[in-house]
């Protein structure tokens, strides 16, 4: 069964006081203008809310969605039967290679962090995305919220006014609650799409700043009317909707043109144009920004694909992990470049390659993360992990301390239920935290 | 020609996938290129194609080869850039000469000039080379495309190298100033999908004449999963214009792989199909474009090349497992993670041809 956040249906074996404060009592009525902008609510500890508050991290979170193949990319297993065509290349670190697909990035290893024994369970879209995306725990009764809604809301928006979960990405944007499972809609993404700023961003010429502020009186009291009859996520959630609109307005810059320089490095392609807007927003101080690639599929010619696609990746990933190296923000930046699966290393009669979650890889960088540590392994054809396996719930896991969270030690208080951040039967990947 | 059927008589296969299977000119060896660094051979002299001693210390993929015109010598070149050459009627051949760094990565085609003396090669760095058979040596270096470079094809008649790439582009060099000398438009074969490049240039053959240029592909319709109807295209050797354009399936055809010439005069085409299984087709070569194939075979999985024997009558199309695709593990009863495979289907006409 679905359940969300109401306080009427509190767990009946929990009753502190804590668990049914609301997120406005939390922040004692926030701050003026920016109180629906996310974070640091009634679904956590309120102590652990207050220690996050004054915590700068921040995490871009790459999402190769469809599948890229770790063969082609991380885990190549050149010259064998299921190795395809391509070369391995070395890289920084001495002994580790990449496929020859990844010549920038073979030139950043040293600063990467590469797990290569990555196992998990589900082979379909469907299932794996978000199963990934929440990090795979167990059923507990309740739709856990996607990576980014967990971090908006466990470490809050910080001071920059933006909403703190930003999914840049092709196609439509717009608001995106489903991400935010139980923790309730305002955790959402607001989805930024083909890299344009929201429709109506900025005020009519027409709009005078006193009939501006005459409409806003008269939309608080619709809003007081409105909630006052129904339960407080619903108004809080379009609150939220409205406050992040008002904080775009203000932050327009962010869309301007970009520098052609900055163009010619991460590549004049959506990726590129998007991993830009991702480093511009994180720049700006977005507390969780997702950028996500599109069209790694391929279970038709998939050889030829990632001839296409990888040096796509290799040129934005390594422009952003380079620029953010460059400003020092790895300190306080978690990187993450994943998808909901790799490849299969069977090479079907499309030439192409399935799904396979049995054995994969996972790429990060940032803070908390120990550089330089490629861990894991497969066989020699890359068909099995051959190292301990790590599921998404060790990554939660290894994730959040990288974040400064305690994982084992934190909880979601959903409506009075104690819930686990992460998969209680998974911790944190030790060989990946510095 | 009307009545022509061919149907299956033996499919060899290999222990590793395969590339495009090429008769050697005096009927008896069946060769492929192999997914895992080697040159596969049957010996079809006996009932029962027979493999011999793999050969070639290749690495990654044997997609490139061809065979001399008259003498036993085949040419090879792997996915990471090694060209050899050996006497593919050698019990164990021995490399004639290496070329370690040919090409900087994928060799995607070799064909050789009407002597022998000479052949060329294309590939992933975009560059299309000129060796001596006989050696190896370098003799041109040929720039001017924008993208891999698919395929190439020397003129029956004057030796003309022409080759193809991803985005359709085919070229026809001017050999005396190492420079592109006209060009054909097929990059209605091409598709920028999202973030990745579609489609290309996948094929090309000459019509006996020389006067007909084809070149096979598809049309994409989008990226990752490629899908598009397969399309062949004929371009007039003396004006580069465009004679006719064949579909030659649905959208789940796919590409257009392989398309050649037979001797009776028909023209031969195969498909390899996503999400569908792909097709062997011949057309009426005075009318390419008409709408019905002269013959339709539609039972064989993912063809992706197709040759005919010297005898004139067995062809060979090299093919894949049925079935093959499939995501999370396959394993036998042993749970051994199974791999693919590439039989070969060797077809004959239902009747002897005249």
């Amino acid at each position: 069964m679905t359940q969300t956040p109401n306080n009427s249906e509190r767990h009946p074996l929990c009753n502190t006081a804590e668990h049914v404060l609301t997120r406005r009592q939390l922040l004692g009525g926030g701050a003026a203008g920016m109180i629906g902008l996310g974070g640091l609510g009634g679904l956590v500890n309120p102590l652990f809310a207050e220690e996050m508050k004054s915590k700068e991290k921040q995490v871009l979170f790459i999402w190769i969605d469809g599948g890229m193949s770790q063969l082609e990319s991380w885990d190549p297993k050149p010259n064998t039967q299921f190795g395809g065509p391509f070369r391995s290349i070395p890289t920084t670190i001495p002994g580790i290679h990449v496929s020859e697909l990844m010549p920038k990035t073979s030139q950043i290893m040293h600063k990467l962090a590469v797990d290569r024994g990555v196992s998990t369970f589900d082979n379909s879209h469907s299932a794996g995305v978000p199963r990934i995306n929440r990090g795979d725990p167990k059923d507990r009764g309740v739709i856990y919220p996607y990576f980014g809604s967990a971090v908006a809301n466990l470490m809050g928006p910080g001071d920059s006014g933006l909403p703190p979960y930003v999914w840049v990405k092709p196609g439509s944007g717009g608001f995106k609650y489903q991400d935010a499972g139980f923790l309730g809609p305002k955790f959402g993404a607001l989805a930024i799409g083909e890299g344009e700023p929201p429709p109506n961003i900025l005020l009519p010429e027409t709009l005078s700043s006193t009939n501006n502020a005459d409409r806003n009186t008269l939309r608080e009291f619709a809003n007081r009317q409105y909630s006052q009859k129904r339960p407080p996520k619903f108004s809080e959630a379009q609150n939220f909707v409205y406050d992040t609109a008002q904080a775009l307005m203000q932050k327009r810059s962010l869309f301007d043109n970009p520098d052609p320089k900055d163009v010619a490095r991460y590549g004049d392609t959506p990726l590129g144009r998007d991993m830009l807007i991702g480093r511009k927003m994180i720049e700006a101080g977005v507390r969780f920004v997702k950028v996500n690639s599109y069209g790694w599929d391929t279970h038709g010619d998939n050889f030829n694909a990632h001839a296409s696609l990888m040096p796509r990746f290799d040129q934005a990933f390594t422009a952003v992990v380079e620029d953010l190296d460059a400003r020092g923000m790895l300190d306080h930046v978690l990187v993450i470049a994943m998808s909901e699966f790799g490849r299969t290393p069977r090479i079907n009669g499309h030439i192409g390659r399935d799904h396979w979650p049995e054995a994969w890889s996972i790429a990060m960088t940032g803070t908390g993360i120990k550089q330089g540590a490629i861990i894991g392994s497969t066989n020699d054809d890359g068909t099995w992990v051959t190292s301990e396996p790590h599921d998404i719930g060790h990554f939660f896991h290894t994730w959040f301390n990288a974040l400064g969270i305690d994982s084992e030690h934190t909880e979601y208080i959903n409506d009075g239920q104690p819930l686990p951040i992460a998969d209680d039967d998974c911790s944190p990947i030790r060989e990946l935290l510095s | 020609m009307n009545n022509v059927q061919y149907k299956p008589v033996a499919a060899p296969s290999t222990d590793r996938q395969l590339f495009n299977a090429k008769f050697s000119h005096d009927g008896k060896l069946l060769i492929a290129g192999s997914y895992q660094g080697d040159l596969r051979r049957f010996e079809l002299t006996e009932d029962e194609p027979t493999e011999l001693t793999p050969f070639g210390n290749h690495h990654g993929w044997v997609q490139a080869f061809a065979l001399h015109p008259t003498e036993n010598i085949l040419v090879s070149g792997d996915s990471w850039g090694k060209l050899q050459a050996h006497d593919y009627t050698q019990e164990n051949p021995m490399p004639l000469w290496s070329l370690e760094d040919a090409h900087d990565g994928w060799i995607r085609s070799v064909a050789f000039s009407n002597t022998g003396d000479w052949f060329a090669t294309c590939g992933m760095d975009q560059v299309v080379r000129i060796f001596q058979t006989k050696n190896g040596k370098l003799r041109h270096e040929l720039q001017g495309h924008n993208a891999d470079v698919y395929h190439v094809l020397i003129h029956p008649h004057d030796d003309s190298v022409v080759s193809a790439d991803a985005l359709g582009n085919i070229i026809h060099w001017d050999m005396k100033k190492n420079r592109p000398k006209r060009q054909f438009d097929a990059s209605e074969t091409f598709l920028a999908h999202r973030l990745q490049d579609v489609g290309g240039v996948q094929c090309m053959t000459w019509s006996p004449d020389g006067t007909t240029l084809l070149a096979g592909g598809t049309r994409p319709k989008n990226g990752a999963t490629v899908q598009g109807i397969p399309i062949l295209i004929g371009f007039s050797w003396e004006t580069t214009e465009r004679t006719f354009l064949k579909e030659l399936g649905a959208t789940s055809d796919c590409y257009c792989e392989d398309v050649a010439y037979h001797p009776q005069g028909f023209l031969m085409a195969v498909t390899s199909g996503t999400p569908g299984t792909g097709k062997l087709q011949f057309l009426d070569s005075q009318k390419p474009d008409s709408a019905e194939p002269l013959f339709l075979l539609s039972n064989l999985s993912n063809c992706h090349s197709l040759d005919v024997h010297p005898d004139g009558e067995m062809i060979a199309v090299t093919t894949t497992v049925r079935g093959s695709n499939g995501n999370g593990r396959k394993v036998d009863a042993d749970g051994n993670y199974i791999g693919n495979t590439s039989p070969i289907q060797l077809l004959t006409p239902d009747t002897p041809m005249e």
